[in-house]
Formats: C-alpha cells, structure tokens, sequence
C-alpha cells in the first residue's frame, strides 16, 4: 500500500511523468471538446430534418441521408469508425490526428445527440403544438416558443449522459498513434519508466473521474434551473 | 361566418366524419352534443384545421382555409377526365354522372391540365392564410393545454405580441382585465402546475380571448374537471355568450347545452343525426337514436 502510494506521489512530483500525464489529458479534453460540439451541432440539424413533415422532395432526399446517416453510425463500432477515418478518409499524410479524431468522435456522437434531441421533441404532449397552432402561431414559432423550450428540459439529462460516454470513448484514440491520457498512462506506467501500471492507471481514473465529475455536478444545476417551473 | 361544407375525415381505414356541414352565423351559440366516437371532437378540429379534412372545405368569413374540395364544384368535376370518359361510354346524362362520381368518390389524381387549371384558380381566388384564419377562432381544449413553461401572465401575452396584434403594454393590460374578470389577476406570475383544474381551463378561455377571436370553439372543455370545478368553467362560458361572442361547443353538459345553446347539434355515427333548438332537441326529439341518447344523460 505505501508503496503505492509513493508511486503516485512519484507520478506528481516528477516532472517528466507530471508532463507525460497533463499533456495526454490535455489531448482527451482537446478531442472531447471539439467532438461534443460538432456532436450537438450535427444532432440538431439531423434530428431537426428527421421531424422536418414536408412532403416535398426537397425535405425527403435529406430525411432519407439523416436515417441512412443515424442507421450506420449507431450500427457500426467507434474503433471501426475512427480506423476509417484516419486510415481512409483522412489519410493524407500531415493531416492533423486530432482533427481527424474530432471528425470522427464528432460525427459519431452527432448521431446519438439527434436521437435523443428527437426523442425530447416527441416527448412534448401534441397538444402543446395544437394550442400554439389555434393561436394563430406558426408551425416555426409553435416550435420555437413551445415546443423546444419544453424539450431542452427532457432533452439534457440525455445529452448529459452522451457527453460523458464520448469523453470517455476518447480513450480509444490510441488505437490510430495519438497520445491521450490512457496511453499516457500506459507509458508512464510502462517499464522505461515507472515499471508499474496500477499507481498511473489509477491517477488517470481520478482525472477522468473527476472531468465527469464536474460535467455532472453542471448538468445537475442546469436541470435544476430548467424544472422551476415544475414545482407545484 | 364560419361555413362547413360536407367534410369527411377518414384516419387511416377509419371513417370518422361522413359528409358534415354546418353554417355558424355571427352571435349564434351551437352546441354538439352526441356519444363518444361520434365525431363531435374531430369535427370541431376541422374546423379550424387542427385536423385537415380528407375532403370538404371550410370557409371563414367568405375565405377559403382548406384545400379546394372538387367534388364541391360541379364545373371542376365536369373537366375531370373520368367524367368526359363516362360521358362518352355511358348515355347517362350529366347529372348522373356528376351523382356519381360524387358517391363512388371517382376522381383520381391524374384528371387533366385543364381541371388542375380550374382547381388552381379556385384556390387563388379563395384561399386565405390559415394562420391568420386561426387568430380569429380561440380553441378551449379539454386538456387545458397551458403552456407550462410559462408564466400565466406570458401564456397570455405570448400569441398576441408574437402575431404583432398588440404590443406588449397593451397585452399585458388586456390579460390583467381578462383575470380580474375571471377573478384570478394573483395568478398572473405563477406557472400553470400550480393551478387547480378548474382555474387552468379558465385561464385556457381567457388566453384564447386574448388574440381577441370572432368566435371560440370549446372542445369538451369541463369533462378532465373533477364535478365541483365544472361550475366555475361553465360560468366564464355563460358570461361570454351573454356578451354575444359566436361559441362552437362540444359538451356533455346537457343543462349548459339548454341554458345557452340556440342550436343544438347532435351528432352520431359521423353524421349530423339531428339538428334544432334546445326545446326541438330536448324536448321533442324525433330520431330514436336521439331519444335514447338523451334518455341515457339526463
């Protein structure tokens, strides 16, 4: 046990491992920010054209792609995903990794988020549009004013919970040769270095721990504010 | 004002309305009444489009809102192809053929330039936007349907300001009248989940009243209230049509029905079955259906 505890220690104190540590992390916030970003802007426009009612082809031929789009990314595995993205899509040599790895985390992500954005959408009572519609309002302000509003409020805890399975799913960015804060551990840990892989694997749990930690503990509060109305 | 012409509305195999049509004039209270599964709800909801008929039209105020219906206009049917075919192959005259496509529902969508050219300048000539039909018929649902992330106060003012009726002083004003004369102006900044039954649907009539509407269509608006609410509903309603607004109202309530309707509509089976006063339907009812329909609620 002190002999753990030392390691770790060690880990802080010594500055190449501290290093080694902080750069990798500082690598799985880069992808995970840039990804859940791309991730929620590419999930509202897909789940927008999925609830987009038109009958013309204008609306069906991008309904048809965002299905096809939903269908795949959720079928297919993210290491497969990310192998394609930088091994085919992306393969030309200089092309950043990490940009490849938002590309693709954010794309993969994007297609949870609008399953869920759809979801809370549908969740609000029809006759929420129905009220807004006998007003005299129409179907984009019944939707903006109305629905949405109602929504967002199903909506983040869901999103939440994408957030932190993509922070998490990062970690398989070493699988394509970039240095994240898992393969930082591996490498601190490994016998070049520390010669132990408990005490770095731990501290990297704790900095992934406590990342979510945080993104919980904000959620919480937005969905607190959100439910205000609620109280009876 | 608003005038129904023979709609039908089918969901899916099932035929919920089969030919209705009603003329609403100005100041005229009408009341449907009819068993459940009858149609009363959805054809209220044609009215103002929440649900589109599959066939028929409604005017407002000499305005076409829904598609146009050809098998409402004898000389659009009489471009259609089918008729000039059954012309040729038939010897029946016009008439019957009209009758007929009319009953067998026979036009297609392929019926020829020159009928789609009759239907578009009908359309052109008619249509008024529906959004600005809507404004002026205020919906009472039976689920009360405030919004419930709102203020009682913004569910008010929200439709009237967003449409630029008024402006938001004047909205404001306005809803504060309509609650001190529902005697609930203390409620304007609670949200809706606070509120009892009775007071939500009170708040849903005045809400509608403010986009100040021609006439207010009640869509069973006292039957999700526990029994010692429906009073206090029931009264706003009376107050209203003292003050002479034109009001639709499906209900259960038969004595409302009595007391305020000058028309009494009922309706079975998707169809008007009977139609008269209060007195002709309630005390002289002629249709057996009727009679026991109202052997069972009163």
């Amino acid at each position: 046990m002190s002999k753990f505890i030392r390691l770790v220690i060690e880990i802080f104190t010594t500055e190449t491992y501290l290093d080694s540590m902080l750069s990798g992390f500082e690598m799985t916030i880069v992808i995970s920010l840039g990804a859940s970003l791309l991730g929620l802007v590419l999930g509202v426009l897909v789940a927008i054209t999925g609830l987009w009612s038109s009958k013309s082809i204008f609306a069906k031929i991008p309904k048809a792609i965002a299905k096809v789009y939903v269908t795949v990314i959720r079928g297919t595995p993210m290491a497969l995903q990310l192998y394609i993205m930088a091994f085919v899509v992306f393969a030309i040599r200089g092309f950043p990794l990490t940009v490849t790895a938002i590309i693709a985390f954010g794309i993969n992500s994007g297609a949870y988020v609008s399953e869920n954005i759809r979801a809370g959408i549908l969740s609000v009572d029809i006759g929420q549009t129905e009220a807004g519609r006998s007003l005299g309002l129409t179907s984009s302000a019944t939707m903006r004013k109305i629905v949405i509003p109602q929504a967002i409020k199903n909506v983040i805890p869901s999103i939440g919970n994408e957030l932190i399975a993509l922070i998490k799913e990062t970690s398989i960015v070493s699988m394509i040769g970039m240095y994240d804060l898992t393969c930082a551990a591996r490498n601190v840990g490994s016998g070049n270095n520390l010669a132990n892989n408990l005490a770095p694997m731990t501290v990297a749990a704790l900095f992934y721990l406590s990342v979510v930690y945080l993104l919980t503990f904000g959620i919480k509060r937005i969905e607190r504010r959100l439910r205000e109305s609620d109280k009876r | 004002m608003i005038s129904v012409k023979n709609i039908y509305k089918d969901f899916g195999s099932l035929h919920v309305l089969k030919g209705v049509s009603l003329e609403v004039e100005k100041g005229g209270k009408y009341v449907i009444i009819g068993p459940s599964g009858s149609g009363k709800s959805t054809f209220l909801r044609c009215m103002n489009l929440i649900e589109t008929p599959t066939y028929g039209e409604v005017w407002l105020d000499g305005g076409l809102i829904t598609p146009v219906d050809p098998y409402l206009h004898i000389d659009v049917i009489m471009t259609s192809r089918t008729f000039k075919s059954m012309k040729q192959s038939t010897g029946k005259t016009d008439d019957e053929i009209i009758m007929e496509i009319k009953k067998k529902d026979l036009l297609k969508k392929r019926e020829g330039a020159e009928y789609k050219s009759l239907i578009k300048k009908i359309e052109k000539e008619n249509t008024i936007e529906f959004n600005a039909a809507r404004q002026k018929m205020g919906m009472v649902f039976q689920q009360f349907n405030l919004f419930p992330h709102l203020t009682v106060m913004q569910n008010m003012t929200l439709a009237p300001v967003y449409n630029g009726i008024k402006t938001k002083e004047q909205a404001s004003e306005d809803a504060l009248k309509l609650l001190n004369r529902i005697g609930l102006s203390d409620k304007a900044d609670e949200y809706p989940n606070k509120l009892s039954g009775g007071q939500k649907q009170r708040i849903a009539i005045v809400r509608a009243l403010c986009m100040e509407p021609e006439v207010m269509l009640f869509d069973e608006p006292t039957s999700a209230l526990d029994p010692e609410m429906v009073g206090e509903v029931l009264d706003v309603m009376k107050d209203l049509a003292r003050e002479g607004m034109t009001m639709v109202v499906v209900t259960h309530e038969m004595g409302f029905a009595r007391e305020v309707g000058d028309r009494i509509i009922f309706m079975d089976g998707g169809l008007i079955a009977e139609e008269g006063t209060p007195e002709e339907i309630f005390e002289h009812p002629k249709s057996p259906r009727l009679q026991s329909f109202l052997a069972k609620v009163l």
